[in-house]
């Protein structure tokens, strides 16, 4: 039996198992074009860790966490979550690993048209929270993102930063064990960058790995941390 | 979790709402012809058995006949397996009933209508083979029945029972159109708030739930709006037959109804899950390859 999932149902995390995420030799072919998009990829990397994945456009950053929430497969090697090869996961055992996988997008991914206490608490009420517990959690997380007065606002009329906010709120609204951020400070002022940083900053400290796809050098300087960096799907450097 | 599914259910609805009426109306306009056609076949059916259990033969006799022969003869025709009843017809008292419906006077030194014996018989009989039968025996002058009639009730039966079989393809068929296009319109309209539910979690069954009930919502809608509309021009019609042919009993609304609403509810239900399994199957791909 495997050590993160045992059943559909029940996630369990192994204590002492260090390796939250791991590639080991992960290859992925395109479906229709028979492209590699990614060649031979390995990494390690351990429970609250923040790291930069950082390459061009089509240099495979996507794939990877596209690969880490299983929107798809890898064709050949293991792509490991806590000791679990997701690669032969079953369909119907996704949704209970992707509760434990926050993922935030540059483009938010919210329901513009719902209000921001609604888009975060879809995460909890699929997975049957009572209401009164959404509620505290939702205080929290408003207090944690420094929104708590825009808690019935409708999201499209929300400025950038905000939305992009509560788009982290609701990755990390379920106390996933590793949170994916897709550019999300890509066309944000730089105070809002800093602030959207520290947050994640505050996410790692409670021990939550981090994962920040990012075009932006200036970003790192300001905050470093290990980088893994991709070129035309090959790993080529990661200090 | 139900609270959140119907809240789900409101949503798809909402986003959708143009084509969950339109669907909602024509559905309701197919149910509306089912039913029409439904009670066509089951008030013929019972037109049809109202007349094979009236079925009648006129026996005339010969003239000159004594009342003992004519007793006689209706005893002998009473011992026939294929007879239930016999009721002799006197010529006075067929003139008496020919000059009332007619509303004149006869003269009644010179009746020349024969005496009759009006006989009953079983379902399912030979009436030709019985006919010849019966002109064999004495005294007997002619045999009428209106056969005829009855046969093209026949006909007209089987060929509405027929078509009503047609409707009903065509009324599943129909539904499963129906539900299949509404649901893939709700999946491409809500499909990013579909991908967002997948992201954070959500089960296929969570996610797949309120569309299943929102295709079997508008099947329930349209077949209690149906009904509700038909009974009350049914009710009209059953009415305006009874001042048109008193003789002919329609069947209340109850007899049409129950069953019509059973089958149109039960097999509606079970072809809009199946046709919203398949547009899911085919549309909404949650987790990935």
């Amino acid at each position: 039996m495997s050590p993160f999932i045992t059943s559909y149902k029940n996630i369990v995390v192994v204590e002492g198992l260090e390796n939250m995420i791991e590639f080991s030799n992960v290859i992925r072919i395109g479906k229709r074009d028979k492209k590699i998009i990614l060649n031979n990829i390995n990494f390690k990397i351990d429970k609250g860790e923040f790291v930069y994945l950082v390459g061009a456009s089509g240099s495979g950053k996507s794939t990877i966490f596209k690969l880490i929430y299983r929107d798809i497969r890898a064709t050949k090697g293991k792509v490991l979550i806590k000791g679990t090869d997701i690669t032969k996961l079953r369909n119907r055992a996704v949704a209970f690993l992707r509760r434990k996988i926050g993922v935030a997008f540059q483009d938010f991914q919210l329901i513009e048209t719902r209000t921001v206490y609604k888009n975060i608490s879809y995460s909890l009420e699929i997975i049957g929270k009572s209401r009164k517990e959404i509620d505290e959690r939702i205080e929290e997380i408003l207090k944690f993102i420094d929104m708590e007065n825009k808690k019935f606002e409708i999201v499209s009329e929300l400025s950038i930063g905000e939305k992009q906010r509560i788009s982290i709120a609701r990755a990390i609204i379920n106390n996933p064990d590793i949170l994916l951020c897709d550019e999300i400070t890509a066309n944000l002022n730089e105070e809002i960058k800093k602030n959207i940083l520290m947050l994640l900053f505050k996410l790692k400290d409670i021990g939550t790995t981090i994962i920040f796809a990012t075009h932006d050098k200036e970003l790192i300087k300001d905050f470093p941390q290990r980088i893994i960096e991709l070129d035309e799907g090959v790993v080529v450097y990661d200090d | 979790m139900m609270i959140k599914i119907l809240e789900e259910v409101r949503e798809n609805i909402k986003n959708d709402k143009n084509l969950f009426y339109y669907s909602l109306v024509t559905m309701i306009i197919i149910f509306f012809i089912f039913n029409f056609f439904c009670m066509m076949a089951l008030n013929l059916l019972k037109f049809n058995e109202y007349l094979k259990s009236n079925m009648q033969l006129k026996i005339y006799i010969e003239k000159n006949t004594t009342k003992e022969e004519n007793l006689y003869l209706e005893k002998k025709l009473l011992k026939y397996d294929e007879i239930i009843k016999t009721k002799y017809v006197s010529k006075d008292i067929a003139l008496e009933d020919l000059s009332k419906n007619l509303d004149l006077n006869f003269d009644y030194t010179d009746n020349p209508l024969p005496d009759a014996i009006f006989v009953r018989i079983k379902e399912n009989t030979d009436i030709d083979k019985l006919i010849k039968i019966i002109k064999t025996e004495k005294k007997v002058e002619s045999v009428e029945v209106k056969n005829e009639f009855l046969n093209k009730i026949k006909r007209l039966n089987k060929a509405l029972n027929k078509v009503t079989i047609y409707i009903s393809f065509i009324v599943l068929g129909s539904i499963f159109i129906l539900i299949f296009n509404l649901i893939q319109s709700t999946i491409l309209i809500r499909k990013k708030d579909i991908k967002i539910m997948a992201l954070v979690g959500a089960t296929r069954l969570y996610i797949e739930m309120p569309f299943i009930i929102e295709s079997i919502i508008v099947v329930i809608l349209a077949s209690l709006i149906s009904t509700a509309v038909f009974i009350p021009i049914y009710n009209i019609l059953r009415e305006s037959a009874k001042v048109v042919a008193p003789f002919v009993s329609m069947a209340s609304w109850q007899e049409v109804i129950i069953p019509t609403i059973i089958l149109v509810s039960v097999t509606g239900i079970l072809i809009s899950v199946l046709s919203t399994v398949i547009t899911m199957k085919i549309n909404l791909k949650l987790y990935g390859e």
